[in-house]
């Protein structure tokens, strides 16, 4: 009896005394894959909170026998199940943009049957990637063809000015409180990366399909010009998307002049610190840069860059960075001595030694010319980036495609233009020529020429060149067939190429150049570019002038991956959250 | 004033009034208080579901080592502490 009433006690104490607490129960896994139509991963998840031993005390039961001082409730619980939407975007939250000018959806567009084209399935050096892995290349918008499926391309989507969060009217203390969309992102990307940002000078301004774009890739497409499937896509026009939610290819140019003094020159477009200057000023300590001779140094040298392409890398370098927490230029530069200049390090930059057929278009568009050289500089990053391509069949969206961006590589190819040589050597023989890419001309040596011409003839020194003969008649005497070297406009332009840089050794240097050859005169090459190279010394030749265009490319390292494996785990994706059903209790 | 005035009935018809009031007062408001607070507790639950999502989301975001179910420990933790600002739940 007594331990009855004991224990009867005990219970109501611990009722009476039990803690209230609240859990919360996550743990069901994630159920229902799916997409919605604008390519965002759609999952659900089932929440239950749970209240146990709720008290509540009753101010007035103290008045009034009927009531009590406090009751306890064991178990109240809320059940949800809510609506995942995973968009592959994750910079809104830093912009401040409200949620309609953020998604997953990127302004990059691939054809259909691009991901069968076994040549973006290799690495540079054309050995096979692993599964699923691509290099996709960046063409631009001119070049554009329905049955290319060897490239992505920048489209214009409409921005409805959506382009950031404008601060309130007395916000001093926010550094992005200006006023236009470039010096925001400007300050974003300087924030979390560098000053690698290639920004208009502000007297020029940055048209408005800049911003556009450089938000778009950004904070993704604004949600309401988002593309859908099947929403038309034009793919004739350029830069002409507007707010009745048309969609069309995109492209903007600017021009680099700058004098031979490298990024201090004139520029219209490009910060002196942009990757495309350092770039450039790491080929300026190299051959790589277009040579001018020293005598002619008010020449201008003039280098052709795709902004679109720079924007896109410059853009996706600086995202990657701020997602692995890691400046990338800042690691891959190191401070010139002799200029002063930040430039890439040397490393940085390797010769790409395959290239896919279609390079030629990316670099100069439909009309293929020589490339001489090309090299590439690769960024790999820790963290994949999701990102999410329209895929199009030339008029209409027909899908996504998800992919995580592995990496980038930015590729150099020159083009050469021409070369100024000069022959110098005894007084009366000074001549001096000039040939352009793609005009043809042919340069006759005889090698039989002079009196003594025929008796040291060695047709061994020139026997890989092109020879003709050539029966030389002067009155009177009959000097008999003379073997003729004849030089074409790309043999000249591929010996500049090689001896752009000879000027440089000073005369000491060609001094014994000049001694070793007559030395091993006997031990003359059997190379081709070997017997211009000798026959071009014998005659005196050398390069005045060499002009050569960089072209830039980029080169996208991404992994394809299934929709099934984005989830809210996924680096670099924003998920938003939908209460699809409440209910009160455990049910769901 | 007279002994007895009948005009002393209804005031103490009142103050009997007043004093069933209460009584009743007591009891029903003791319904009302309850359901009010239960219905403060169910609010306060759902809106902490999108909350409790986000803040999942949020401690992931902070640190990718983080197992499922230390997760779930640290969301359960941070639904415990709003609850304990709300007085709900007990420390």
């Amino acid at each position: 009896m007594k331990r009855t009433l004991l224990l009867s006690l005990c219970l109501l104490t611990s009722a009476l005394f039990a803690k209230t607490v609240t859990t919360i129960d996550l743990s069901t896994p994630a159920v229902g894959t799916t997409e919605n139509e604008y390519g965002d991963r759609i999952m659900y998840q089932d929440v239950t909170i749970n209240t146990k031993d709720f008290k509540i005390d009753n101010f007035w039961g103290k008045f009034s026998q009927s009531a009590k001082n406090q009751s306890s409730f064991t178990d109240i619980a809320t059940a949800a199940n809510v609506k995942l939407t995973i968009e592959n975007s994750f910079t809104c939250k830093d912009g401040g943009l409200v949620e309609e000018g953020c998604s997953g959806q990127k302004p990059f567009l691939i054809n259909q049957g691009t991901l069968d084209n076994p040549d973006l399935k290799l690495d540079k050096d054309g050995a096979s990637l692993p599964a699923g892995e691509y290099r996709i290349p960046f063409d631009s918008a001119v070049n554009y063809d329905p049955t290319h499926d060897d490239a992505f391309y920048a489209i214009d989507v409409y921005r409805d000015s959506q382009y950031y969060k404008k601060p309130a009217v007395d916000d001093s203390v926010n550094s992005t409180t200006s006023k236009n969309f470039f010096a925001y992102i400007k300050a974003f990307f300087e924030d979390y990366f560098s000053k690698d940002t290639t920004v208009y000078g502000s007297e020029i301004g940055s048209p408005e399909i800049r911003d556009r774009y450089m938000a778009n890739i950004t904070f993704g497409l604004q949600k309401e010009y988002r593309i859908a499937i099947n929403d038309l896509i034009t793919t004739t026009e350029i830069n002409s998307a507007n707010a009745d939610k048309k969609v069309s290819l995109l492209d903007y140019n600017s021009q680099i002049v700058e004098d031979t003094t490298g990024c201090d020159g004139l520029f219209f477009s490009y910060d002196p610190d942009s990757l495309t200057c350092k770039s450039i000023n790491f080929f300026g300590l190299s051959q790589w840069v277009p040579f001018i001779n020293s005598t002619d140094s008010s020449a201008e040298q003039k280098i052709k860059s795709d902004s679109v392409l720079e924007d896109t890398e410059t853009t996706l370098l600086t995202l990657a960075g701020k997602l692995d927490q890691h400046n990338y230029i800042d690691s891959n530069t190191s401070i010139d001595t002799t200029t002063g200049k930040k430039t890439f390090i040397q490393e940085v930059f390797k010769p790409m030694s395959y290239m896919m057929g279609s390079m030629f278009r990316f670099f100069f568009g439909e009309n293929s010319k020589n490339l001489t050289e090309v090299i590439s500089a690769e960024f790999n990053f820790t963290n994949p980036m999701p990102l999410t391509f329209i895929q199009t069949d030339g008029s209409k969206a027909t899908d996504f495609v998800y992919f995580e961006l592995l990496g980038l590589e930015s590729v150099y190819g020159t083009e050469v233009e021409s070369c100024r040589v000069k022959k110098s050597g005894f007084i009366f023989t000074w001549d001096e020529k000039t040939f352009t890419e793609g005009i043809p001309t042919n340069t006759k040596f005889d090698m039989e020429a002079g009196f003594f011409g025929t008796l040291f003839n060695n047709s061994s020194e020139y026997s890989e060149l092109n020879t003709t003969e050539e029966t030389h008649r002067v009155p009177l005497v009959d000097w008999g067939d003379h073997d003729i070297v004849n030089l074409s406009t790309n043999d000249w332009l591929d010996w500049c190429k090689r001896n752009q840089g000879r000027q440089r050794k000073g005369l000491l240097g060609q001094f014994i150049e000049n001694f070793t050859s007559f030395v091993l005169g006997a031990n003359r090459s059997t190379t081709y570019d070997g017997q211009i190279d000798n026959l071009l010394k014998d005659e005196n030749w050398e390069v005045v002038e060499y002009k050569e265009k960089v072209h830039k490319e980029l080169i996208l390292h991404l992994k394809s991956i299934n929709i099934d494996t984005i989830d809210t785990k996924t680096k670099g994706t924003t998920t938003h959250y939908k209460v699809m059903k409440m209910s009160r209790g455990h049910t769901k | 004033m007279r002994n007895g005035s009948a005009a002393l009935v209804p005031l103490l018809f009142a103050i009997m009034l007043l004093f069933w009031f209460m009584w009743f007062l007591g009891g029903e408001n003791d319904n009302l208080h309850q359901v009010n607070q239960l219905e403060n507790l169910q609010h306060t639950q759902e809106r902490l579901i999108i909350a409790a999502l986000r803040k999942k989301q949020e401690l992931r975001d902070a640190n990718a080592s983080l197992s499922e179910v230390q997760l779930n420990e640290k969301v359960n933790e941070y639904i415990h502490n709003i609850m304990i600002l709300n007085k709900i739940d007990d420390e």
